[in-house]
């Protein structure tokens, strides 16, 4: 698989998912809205052929097909905000968060979909 | 409410298009083509919109269009392009209907695109990064609104048959080109409304559409009527008129029955289409008109050319090698179901009709408007805001067997009798036990067309037509199979999947079923797949 494809299969299937349901939640949102559409999103960010895989489980299947641009921005910032939900991860499936925390985890999933959404662009323009 | 239904191989899609948009029926999701083809077929023409996804990650043998001993590249590649591969089988036999794919136009290798997506009008693209609730939403009723719009432009069912989509492909091309264009079939096959509701529309012209019926002017009037006159041109004429031309000027002129065109007025319409002006009768200004002629006709015109009853140099000109033969209802049989539906709803919108449903669910105490068609011997599960026109077996057949001498026209109109009746009857009742449930009888249906069975002269050739692709290397035994095996089909839907029928049309003994349905099986016909396409 080239690096295009990877870095296309990793937007399609981390970068799309990770931010789905956020993006149709209505304006003013409740907590309980926002909590939701979070633990979907990255606890269960895609249903593979044989599991429900979470944004941090998928990354670390995605990334290797990656690691010839590890030093790469975009990489980087999704290393780093995939890195920052998996310290979410209890209290995410619990549900005991806070708006502050929820708003910051979703701040993560937005940075992980622009960065691959950006990485494809820029590989793309060669 | 419109019907969605949503293939995709995750579940998220469907359950967040649920969340947006709670009044519309959301199917699916279906995670393969196999599972959309078995929905697509249930929901027929009910069906309003698709969204498709691009990438399905299903297991190896559930895709569409993986090449045998694929490797694991080829494998990813066919799931990447899963949605691509399914809009093309789907265009197969849904050239028209509206497809949303669910990912950016970005995302799509483009020269696979091209090809996949040349029904471009019907195709369109949720952008994945820019789209919200609100954008999906837009669109998606954008969409709806638009095809149920084209739906009202006029009472035209395409169907889904290779030969009238390929009909309505060629029409659309010779509407936005300037010659004319001869529509020929048997009365009744919507030869007018064609003209006024698909091609004027799709004239991209701003004129008027005016429609002339040859058939009950005058021959003396016809050049007066077609061209205009001035006055004292002829008796009683008492001022100068614009003639049907002058009137359609940058638009469309439709002249039906125009193999009842007088000599005269042959010759006259000949130097209006060679000099795209008109000289009233009476009068020498010639007028400069720019008009798109149809011209209609149930005659053989070749035919009336080579007897001399129509000028050879006319027919050439009137474009006579994009003629559009438009078929007899009797060689439309797959698409009855799906016509019974489209009708019922025409004639639901009328007045009457509309009165009548309206008192049925008044007295009944019924919500919504939503009529579906069910072709099933037993009343289906009731569901909130519809009424199910019940369509039995034997009614079913009824409408299979008659000849339609009248075709679409008398096809409408038995369906409003039918409904008008069925109706009528039901709100003077004073209990309903099912009232979600409306029985078209085959009783009344049978009563109905009894007074035009028999009764119409048969159309040239009437009889089970059959075709068959002739290869220089065919053996006889090979061609013989191919007819018997075309002339069972053609029979199995003309007696409605009735094998005792088959028999007695075949045998003379309807006890012969066992028989027929043997050499039914010997010949490797599917029973279930036919009768799938039956409805």
């Amino acid at each position: 698989m080239s690096l295009l494809d990877a870095a296309k299969a990793a937007h399609h299937d981390l970068g799309k998912y990770v931010r789905f349901e956020q993006r149709w939640l209505p304006e003013g949102a409740s907590d309980a809205e926002l909590l939701a559409s979070l633990q979907a999103d990255v606890l269960q960010t895609r249903r593979s052929r044989s599991e429900v895989e979470s944004a941090p489980q998928l990354w670390r299947r995605l990334r290797p097909a990656l690691s010839e641009l590890a030093e790469r921005d975009e990489v980087q910032v999704v290393d780093r905000s995939v890195e920052a939900l998996e310290a979410q991860l209890p209290a995410l499936e619990r549900g005991s968060l806070s708006r502050p925390q929820l708003d910051q985890i979703s701040q993560a999933c937005g940075a992980i979909s622009s960065a691959l959404s950006q990485l494809v662009t820029s590989l793309k323009e060669g | 409410m419109a019907h969605i239904l949503v293939i995709d191989d995750q579940d998220r899609s469907a359950r967040l298009v649920r969340r947006v948009l709670p009044e519309h029926d959301i199917h699916g999701p279906c995670r393969s083509w196999g599972e959309a083809k078995r929905m697509l077929r249930r929901l027929g023409r009910r069906l309003d919109l698709v969204l498709l996804d691009v990438n399905f990650d299903i297991e190896a043998e559930d895709l569409l269009g993986l090449p045998a001993n694929a490797d694991e590249a080829a494998l990813e590649g066919c799931r990447r392009t899963q949605g691509l591969l399914i809009l093309r089988e789907l265009r197969q036999g849904h050239p028209d209907l509206p497809v949303v794919l669910m990912t950016a136009l970005d995302d799509l290798p483009l020269e696979r695109a091209a090809e996949e997506l040349s029904a471009q009008e019907y195709t369109y693209f949720l952008d994945d990064e820019g789209a919200d609730a609100s954008s999906l939403r837009a669109q998606i009723e954008g969409i709806v609104r638009s095809r149920r719009g084209q739906e009202r432009e006029g009472p035209i069912y395409w169907g889904s048959g290779m030969e009238m989509r390929r009909i309505r492909s060629q029409l659309m091309t010779l509407a936005r080109g300037r010659l004319p264009i001869i529509l020929g079939g048997p009365t009744g096959t919507g030869k007018s409304l064609i003209a006024r509701h698909f091609v004027h529309p799709r004239s991209q012209r701003k004129g008027r559409f005016v429609a002339v019926d040859l058939s009950t002017i005058s021959r003396e009037l016809m050049g007066a009527h077609l061209f205009g006159s001035t006055r004292g041109s002829y008796t009683g004429s008492v001022s100068d008129r614009k003639g049907a031309f002058e009137e359609a000027d940058g638009g469309t002129l439709f002249l039906d029955e125009i193999g009842n065109l007088s000599d005269e007025a042959q010759k006259m319409l000949l130097t209006v289409l060679q000099e795209g002006a008109v000289t009233r009768v009476g009068d020498v200004r010639e007028r400069k008109v720019d008009v798109k002629l149809v011209v209609a006709t149930n005659e053989d015109l070749p035919e009336m050319v080579r007897a001399g009853r129509f000028r050879a140099d006319l027919y050439m000109r009137l474009n006579p090698a994009c003629t559009v033969e438009l078929p007899s209802l009797k060689e439309r049989q797959l698409d009855l179901p799906t016509l019974v539906e489209f009708c019922c709803e025409r004639a639901l919108a009328g007045p009457y009709l509309a009165e009548l449903l309206a008192q049925y669910q008044a007295a009944n105490g019924l919500g919504g408007s939503v009529l579906e068609v069910v072709a099933a011997a037993r009343a289906p599960e009731p569901k909130d805001g519809v009424i199910h026109l019940l369509l039995p077996a034997k009614t079913a057949s009824a409408l299979n067997k008659h000849p339609w001498p009248g075709n679409l026209r008398e096809f409408a109109m038995t369906v409003e009798n039918t409904l008008v009746f069925t109706f009528a009857e039901l709100v003077q009742l004073d209990r309903v036990e099912r009232p979600d449930v409306v029985q078209l009888r085959p009783k009344l249906v049978q009563d109905l067309l009894r007074h035009t069975q028999g009764q119409l002269p048969q159309p040239k050739g009437e009889g089970l037509r059959i075709e068959v692709a002739l290869r220089s290397q065919d053996t006889l035994n090979k061609v013989a199979t191919e007819v018997e095996r075309q002339y069972f089909t053609a029979l199995f839907v003309a007696q409605a999947g009735d094998f005792g029928e088959m028999a007695r049309v075949l045998m003379g003994d309807p006890d012969s079923a066992r028989k027929v349905q043997l050499r039914f099986n010997q010949l490797g016909l599917k029973v279930r797949e036919l009768r799938q396409r039956l409805g």
